[in-house]
């Protein structure tokens, strides 16, 4: 493909595409930081991951703002406007990641005590970095222009859902058995839930991908939940 | 599939449906003199629709234009050869020009008023075809000014010249004029170009409002202008038609790797 005849708007596609690899590469750290933080009971890590937060949200209103002056100044047409559009919801997800990641680190902040990591963190961690490798998985498609690793990921959403749902009987069986495990296994779902949510968010980039792309959403993108809430075993 | 995905390299046509294509044009070679300027060129036009026609200089968008309704015919060694009909009627071989003209109508794109006042300017197509009574006159001109959007600035100085108004507002009485023989179709040669925003806009609600009336191709360099105004665009390019379709997939979705390019700003 050509480059734009006119040298700025081409440059300016380009700022705008490395702004959101940045963006990518500072989200994945995060998570990553932000799992080995719960699960390792690393509190310094934590410190350092809810700090590293609000470098991604200036990434996220620059992006905005490099994609709202391209709109209004360049009236980008076919692929560039899909590709500036995409930009936009991916650096929305991506900060949204980082949101979820800040948050984890905050809670092993409030549940850690130093001490070496349990079951639990095991479970969390198994969990986390199938996140985590998913989200690589997805921005290496966006980087790649590649429509059919996007696809394959977003096909894959439900082998997280379902580490969610075990993850979740797992912590509601502890606290049954040891009710002093309740406040900890408690903020423990809530990171759970975070690190489904990012596993969603990856599914949603994965969407734009493909609109990026071919031009048309995937078909089938009202996907189906694999999750299901079932009560705890009794006691 | 990586990035060089879906794009086809040569031809893609989306064309309105059948029963809506009042005027086609179908495999059309245009030659001034012994240069080929269209080579089987398809157009097909719909009916109280928008069609525009873009494509760099040169791709023989205006030539297209004007083999719709005979201009050639005024100039020796210009001739086309295919097929182009008006509600199936065929247009090429037809004997009264005259009366082609009166339904087909043209503006162009520097503004043409005739050296007389604003209401002979409106009445004259209407003379020429119709006998009218002073009256029947007054209600056809006034009609034909309010539709292109003209009438509250003119309503009281009809005599005055039509070379004493603006450049937009000479525009819009080239419409008037056009419009006041109720021609089935308007063609337009890039009407904008010589024209301030504003006057732009005015001209771009009137063609709005008019294709309610009647069918308009449009030849615009403006691709902005192209995509706001128009239900169908076809991009042309070294006299082929290369991509026609719906006005929201050529600028969102096209086909083609050379429309693409060039509706982007790509084109080397």
């Amino acid at each position: 493909m050509a480059d734009h005849t006119v040298k700025s708007y081409e440059d300016e596609l380009t700022a705008l595409d490395s702004t959101l690899a940045e963006m990518g590469d500072l989200a994945l750290e995060q998570v990553n930081a932000a799992v080995e933080a719960i699960s390792g009971n690393d509190l310094k890590l934590a410190r350092r991951t809810v700090d590293g937060d609000a470098r991604l949200d200036l990434l996220e209103v620059r992006t905005e703002q490099l994609a709202v002056r391209l709109i209004a100044l360049r009236q980008p047409l076919a692929r560039d406007l899909r590709d500036i559009l995409a930009a936009m919801k991916i650096a929305g997800n991506l900060e949204r990641c980082g949101d979820l990641a800040k948050n984890i680190a905050k809670r092993a902040l409030v549940v850690g005590d130093g001490s070496p990591p349990d079951a639990s963190g095991e479970s969390i961690r198994r969990m986390g970095q199938l996140v985590a490798a998913r989200l690589a998985q997805v921005l290496a498609a966006q980087r790649a222009r590649d429509v059919d690793a996007a696809i394959a990921v977003w096909r894959r959403d439900s082998d997280i859902d379902e580490l969610y749902d075990s993850l979740f009987r797992e912590l509601l069986t502890r606290m049954v058995g040891d009710p002093r495990s309740i406040a900890a296994c408690a903020h423990l779902l809530f990171v759970a839930k975070n690190l489904e949510r990012i596993g969603d968010h990856a599914t949603n980039i994965a969407e734009s991908i493909h609109y990026q792309i071919v031009g048309d959403p995937i078909p089938g993108a009202g996907r189906p939940k694999a999750e299901s809430l079932r009560s705890p075993p009794e006691a | 599939m990586t990035d060089a995905i879906a794009l086809e390299d040569e031809r893609h046509m989306a064309e309105p449906p059948a029963d809506t294509i009042t005027l086609r044009a179908r495999g059309l070679d245009f030659y001034y003199g012994k240069t080929q300027a269209l080579f089987g060129v398809d157009a097909p036009v719909a009916r109280n629709r928008v069609t525009a026609l873009i494509g760099p200089s040169g791709c023989g968008k205006s030539t297209l234009l004007r083999t719709f309704n005979r201009m050639y015919d005024l100039y020796p060694g210009q001739r086309a050869t295919g097929e182009v009909t008006l509600e199936g009627e065929d247009l090429l071989s037809l004997r009264d020009i005259a009366l082609l003209r009166s339904r087909i109508g043209m503006v162009f794109q520097k503004p043409t008023p005739f050296p007389m006042s604003i209401y002979d300017n409106v009445a004259f197509g209407v003379r020429l075809y119709q006998n009218k009574s002073r009256r029947e006159l007054d209600g056809i001109v006034e009609n034909a000014l309010r539709r292109a959007a003209l009438w509250d600035e003119v309503k009281d100085k009809l005599k005055a010249s039509g070379l004493s108004l603006s450049g937009g507002q000479q525009q819009r009485l080239c419409v008037a004029r056009g419009i006041a023989v109720e021609p089935e179709i308007l063609l337009l040669d890039e009407p904008a170009s010589a024209l301030d925003p504003i006057s732009t806009a005015k001209l771009e609600e009137t063609i709005d409002q008019l294709k309610k009336d009647f069918t308009i191709v449009i030849v615009t360099h403006n691709l902005a202008q192209a995509a706001r105004i128009s239900d169908y665009t076809g991009f042309m390019y070294l006299g082929r038609m290369i991509e026609f379709g719906p006005t929201e997939e050529l600028f969102v979705k096209p086909s083609t790797r050379r429309a693409q390019d060039y509706v982007q700003g790509r084109f080397g």
